[in-house]
């Protein structure tokens, strides 16, 4: 805590969100309409902003850290879930983090990828080169439809089988969410 | 750090060979999985049972598979449960979602067609082309969607022909022994095989069917030749020439290898995925296909001895409960060590270890104990798990816990080694061999009798330590080990008071004779010497022979219904029983 | 079983003893208490998570999450409801668990059920939907995917989780000597 209590929040909220009360948001922060934060969630920007698309689900102990300087953009209608660490560079749309899977700076994120619990995600060595200023200045690309399954972290892609049933279940958990976590929760103002 | 318990197998219970043996490991197993044979008064172990088959069960969808169906089904779930060919998940039918696009909020469940998805790596039939139109019975529609190739499935056929005559004719001259045999060869089932051998040729064989082929000739052939000569059976002509087949197959391996170069290793499957699929499978990945999930068993298991054969296990089929259970839990004290204390050493006895002859070390033994007569010795406690060092004295607490609802009384002994073992790497010493234990009661009964378990136990107890000899690793002469321990015994006494003169009269009367009672829990200390120049693994066998009251006569015995002895029917009313555990100390650093 | 086995001591007052025995941590976030049912004598540790807001879908009151007794949450531990759509629209489904059920520390459960005599090992996550049934031992670190189903008498690891080993006939009367010693040794200091 005494590392980040110079950080002040700077939260900018839209009004259909709900963020608990019980959540630890540092830094400069962008929440879009219909973004559920559950209680426990982290969000830090140590670094650059942090945005929050449309329609994202941050459930307990999810952790999303941006410690480079350069904004951390979050697309529309990804659910981070209960334990997961993200530090990715950007992420896109309708991606799932499973329970406790992490991913790791230097990687962008597209749409439709699945990191399956308890996996872990960082770019490959080659694709990595530190350059003399110390930053990162190359990244990979985690293309669409990927998944990341099992003990070894394996890829795979997906073929797509179900991916309307499964977006409207998307749909359907956070308009759910959004009617019944304000009842048991304390909210902050938005 | 554990504590094993020996079993004998068929043999009459004896003295294990000495840890040194390699071969003497085999025998031990933890208690809990031990078995307890109430007729041939012994305990059993998982390798020496005779296990049956109870039921079959499918682990996915915990359906009880009757067991005429297994064989058809090749013991694998027959229903919808399917495993993925990337991660072995169980795989969740699901409906398409193509209808979804009219409303486009209310008719997500959709209809057919169906497929397999993995909720793990997100794979999906559709990748292999199964889809179904109903979501039940997979396997079922399956079968109708994969047959045979005609040329395997003719040639089966043939084969199937040709080796049925074979087996008709073999089938009376087997039965006929087998069923004057069958009081007592525990594998009498041999006649069960040759007609489940006949039944299943009549029988439709999936994938498996090149392979089955195969091995089934070879099968019948070793089985039966003594039976019937093997050369009764005619030559079978192959309806196809299988050598073009393997050259074909030949060629595919060529464009194998050709797709790997194209797709990296990631397009080879695995090996272990290879393996859990029937013969002659694709080596690619994609080609990989669900496998329906394999049937687990409930097992019977019954005493192994061939006049006995009693049930020690029966499961239920419907709940968890066993109808029989005969665990040698429910016999044996379970016996626990723990509370590992380092002797501090004393200013008087600090010699460098290498200079000391074994009369040093014998005179340091004495040494030791008259020492603790007078200053209450200095020991330190020490994680269990540390490692050990040579030169150091140990002192464990050992814990054994009465399954019986008698106060038992136990001999804690090393077992005499009939065999030439090596040197011992240290000397153990039991202060106290002769100790009871009380009854085992309901829990509820502990926290009022706590306080005053019953002090017969301890009188006879007291009276035990009289006699105690400490026994040795080492031949010690008699004359020395028996004063030793009488010093011992008395010094004893004086410590432990002035150690409990805060406490209350009657844990320190508990106390007494070096065993500390709670409940149905003894507790007798170990000293351990470990020699100078030691090295490895240490470890001690120990004899334990309780004392039980055994039921009165005429009575079924409900729990302890040892009658082994016919003399012991009529006149004794406490019977032995010994066993023999293995404690692994842990390693000398 | 267990005469060598040390108290667990927690400084006093930072466990709620409730009538029934049950010791529930005040570092533990239990949302939707109302929602919750102990069965007595169980232990709910620090920083563990009790979703029980997440409740069904359709009016009324409505159990999220039962638990029987002899129980132990383990630190860190988050016990969550399951959510899947049903007839259109979302709903979540009760987490179920029932005696002599050990959640090790750091586990993430979103099971359906848990039935007794249950052991899962550190660092667990158990998947949407998956039903434990009586007398099975996940061991630590295993990932169970949604819907699994963990027969009696069965040791899960690995991830994803597969059968690994089953358990001896002595299983039930040790896990459930294993329970109530924990109990009894989880003290204030």
């Amino acid at each position: 805590m005494s590392r980040q209590a110079g950080l002040s929040a700077k939260i900018t909220a839209h009004s259909t969100s709900i963020m608990c009360q019980d959540t630890d948001l540092k830094g400069d922060i962008t929440i879009s309409e219909g973004v559920v934060i559950h209680p426990k969630a982290t969000i830090l920007a140590l670094g650059g902003p942090i945005e929050v698309g449309k329609n994202c689900i941050i459930e307990e102990g999810a952790i999303i850290i941006n410690r480079s300087p350069n904004v951390l953009r979050i697309g529309e209608y990804n659910q981070f879930m209960v334990g997961c660490r993200i530090e990715a560079d950007s992420i896109g749309d309708w991606n799932t983090f499973q329970p406790r899977s992490t991913v790791s700076a230097g990687l962008v994120i597209s749409n439709h990828c699945t990191f399956s619990a308890g996996t872990t995600s960082f770019p490959a060595s080659s694709h990595t080169h530190e350059a003399s200023d110390g930053l990162q200045t190359e990244t990979e690309t985690i293309p669409p439809y990927t998944v990341v399954y099992g003990a070894n972290s394996d890829k795979r892609k997906w073929d797509g089988t179900n991916q309307l049933a499964e977006q409207n279940l998307r749909e359907k958990h956070i308009e759910y969410l959004r009617e019944i976590v304000p009842k048991y929760n304390r909210l902050r103002p938005t | 750090m554990s504590i094993t318990y020996s079993c004998s197998h068929l043999d009459t219970p004896h003295a294990p060979l000495p840890p040194s043996y390699p071969s003497s490991s085999s025998s031990y197993h933890s208690l809990d999985k031990l078995y307890f044979c109430e007729e041939c008064d012994s305990v059993r172990c998982d390798l020496c049972v005779a296990t049956e088959i109870a039921s079959y069960f499918c682990p996915n969808c915990l359906f009880d598979v009757p067991s005429a169906n297994v064989r058809a089904d090749r013991n694998r779930c027959a229903r919808s449960c399917f495993s993925c060919p990337i991660c072995e998940t169980g795989l969740s039918i699901t409906a398409s979602d193509t209808s979804q696009k009219g409303t486009g909020s209310t008719s997500a469940q959709a209809g057919p067609p169906y497929t397999l998805v993995c909720s793990g790596c997100k794979w999906s039939s559709k990748e292999v082309g199964w889809q179904f139109e109903k979501p039940t019975g997979i396997a079922l529609q399956l079968q109708k969607m994969n047959t045979q190739a005609d040329l395997v499935q003719s040639e089966f056929d043939a084969l199937k022909d040709h080796l049925d005559s074979y087996i008709s004719l073999s089938t009376p001259t087997t039965s006929a022994p087998s069923s004057t045999r069958s009081t007592r060869n525990p594998s009498r089932h041999i006649s069960h095989i040759t007609h489940m051998a006949q039944k299943a040729l009549h029988r439709e064989v999936g994938g498996m069917v090149a392979y089955s082929v195969r091995n089934k000739r070879s099968a019948t052939k070793d089985g039966q030749d003594v039976k019937v000569g093997w050369d009764e059976l005619g030559e079978y002509e192959p309806k196809e020439s299988w050598r073009k087949a393997g050259l074909e197959r030949g060629s595919q391996e060529v464009d194998a290898l050709r797709e790997i170069n194209a797709s990296g290793s990631e397009g080879l499957a695995r090996l272990e995925k290879r393996w859990a699929k029937s013969y002659d499978g694709s080596k690619m990945t994609r080609d990989s296909l669900p496998q329906r999930i394999p049937l687990q068993t409930k097992l019977t298991k019954r005493c192994p001895h061939p006049n006995c054969r009693h049930l020690l296990i029966q499961p239920d089929t419907k709940t968890v409960r066993m109808k029989i259970k005969m665990v040698a839990a429910n016999y044996l004290p379970l016996v626990e060590i723990g509370r590992r204390r380092r002797r501090l050493p004393n200013s008087e006895i600090i010699e460098s270890p290498d200079q000391m002859s074994s009369e040093d070390i014998e005179r340091r033994r004495r040494e030791r104990r008259r020492t603790r007569g007078g200053i209450p010795v200095r020991e330190e406690d020490e994680p269990l798990n540390a490692p050990l060092k040579a030169g150091e004295v140990y002192s464990y607490q050992i814990a054994l816990t009465n399954p019986l609802y008698d106060p038992i009384q136990i001999r804690l002994t090393q077992p005499h080694q009939t065999h030439k073992a090596p040197s011992p790497k240290f000397h153990l010493v039991i202060p106290t061999p002769h100790f009871t234990i009380n009854a085992l009661k309901d829990a509820w009964a502990y926290d009022e009798e706590d306080e005053e378990d019953d002090l017969v136990g301890v009188g006879s107890e007291a009276g035990f330590s009289e006699e105690g000899t400490a026994i040795t690793s080492t031949t010690g002469t008699g004359t020395e080990t028996a004063t030793g321990s009488g010093q011992g015994t008395l010094s004893r006494k004086s410590r432990l008071s002035i150690l409990s003169s805060g406490k209350n009269d009657r844990r320190a009367k508990d106390r007494e004779g070096g065993v500390e009672k709670r409940g149905n829990v003894s507790k007798v200390n170990l000293e351990l010497e470990i020699l100078p120049e030691a090295k490895g693994q240490v470890e001690f066998d120990l004899e334990i022979r309780y004392t039980y009251r055994a039921e009165d006569l005429g009575t079924p015995t409900e729990k302890e219904g040892k009658t082994s002895s016919s003399e012991a029917k009529t006149k004794e009313e406490y019977k032995n029983f010994t066993f023999w555990v293995r404690v692994k100390v842990g390693h000398i650093s | 079983m267990g005469a060598f086995d040390p108290l667990i001591t927690y400084e006093k007052g930072t466990y709620i003893e409730t009538d029934t025995g049950n010791k529930v941590s005040r570092k533990a976030t239990i949302t939707g208490a109302t929602n919750i049912i102990l069965g007595g004598k169980s232990i709910i540790q620090t920083g563990s998570i009790l979703r029980g807001d997440l409740r069904r879908s359709t009016a009324g009151q409505h159990v999220v999450i039962s638990m029987g007794r002899y129980c132990l949450i383990g630190e860190g531990s988050i016990i969550r409801p399951p959510g899947k759509l049903y007839k259109g629209a979302f709903t979540f489904y009760p987490v179920r668990i029932s005696d002599f059920v050990h959640i090790q520390p750091n586990c993430i459960i979103e099971a359906g059920q848990i039935g007794s005599g249950v052991e899962i090992g550190e660092n667990c996550i158990i998947g949407k939907f998956v039903i434990t049934k009586d007398l099975a031992v996940i061991l630590p670190n295993t990932v169970l995917p949604e819907g699994t189903v963990v027969p009696s008498m069965s040791v899960w690891g690995g991830n994803p989780g597969k059968l690994v080993d089953t358990l001896p006939e002595t299983y039930q009367e040790t896990m459930e000597a294993k329970c109530k010693s924990y109990y009894q040794r989880f003290r204030a200091s």
